[in-house]
């Protein structure tokens, strides 16, 4: 096992712990808009499709990054837009005395 | 120094990732969170972009 291995590792587990403490403490009521949002989230493969894509390591690799970057914009862009219009909906829908109310878009 | 940058870029990428998702816990504070991300998402563009290989 070598040292790097080992870090990734760490990482690895106390990522794990991280995502976990998170998601649990999400209320049924917002699962979708988290499902919404780590689709979203999922699209920082769009970092690595752009380091594939300015590879330069020949017209196989470049074509399929472009594919690649095309495809994962359209993921996070449209995920981070479909995310928002979901919770101003439930700002709009769910009104609680208290709250703090966003101005009508 | 620009790799210095680009990690960075990363580690603040991922902070917010998390205090983004962290936010969709209570629903007054989830647009803000939503938006932390979209910001996050924007800094690991960005610091992918000023690699020395892809934009010279």
């Amino acid at each position: 096992m070598s040292p790097i291995f080992v870090i990734e590792l760490y990482v690895f587990v106390l990522a794990g712990f991280v995502g976990y403490q998170v998601i649990t403490r999400v209320p049924p009521l917002l699962h979708t808009p988290l499902m919404s949002a780590t689709n979203a989230i999922s699209g920082i493969s769009l970092v690595g499709s752009l380091v594939a894509a300015g590879s330069g390591r020949g017209t196989v690799t470049t074509v399929l990054g472009v594919v690649a970057v095309a495809s994962a914009t359209i993921n996070v862009v449209g995920g981070f837009l479909i995310t928002d219009r979901m919770l101003r909906m439930f700002h709009r829908a769910d009104p609680k005395p208290g709250a703090a109310k966003p101005p009508a878009a | 120094m620009r790799d210095l940058f680009i990690q960075a870029a990363y580690l603040a990428a991922s902070v917010l990732f998390i205090l983004g998702l962290k936010s969709l816990t209570k629903p007054d504070s989830a647009r803000r969170g939503m938006q932390q991300a979209a910001l996050g998402m924007l800094l690991a563009v960005v610091g992918t972009l000023v690699n020395h290989e892809i934009v010279d």
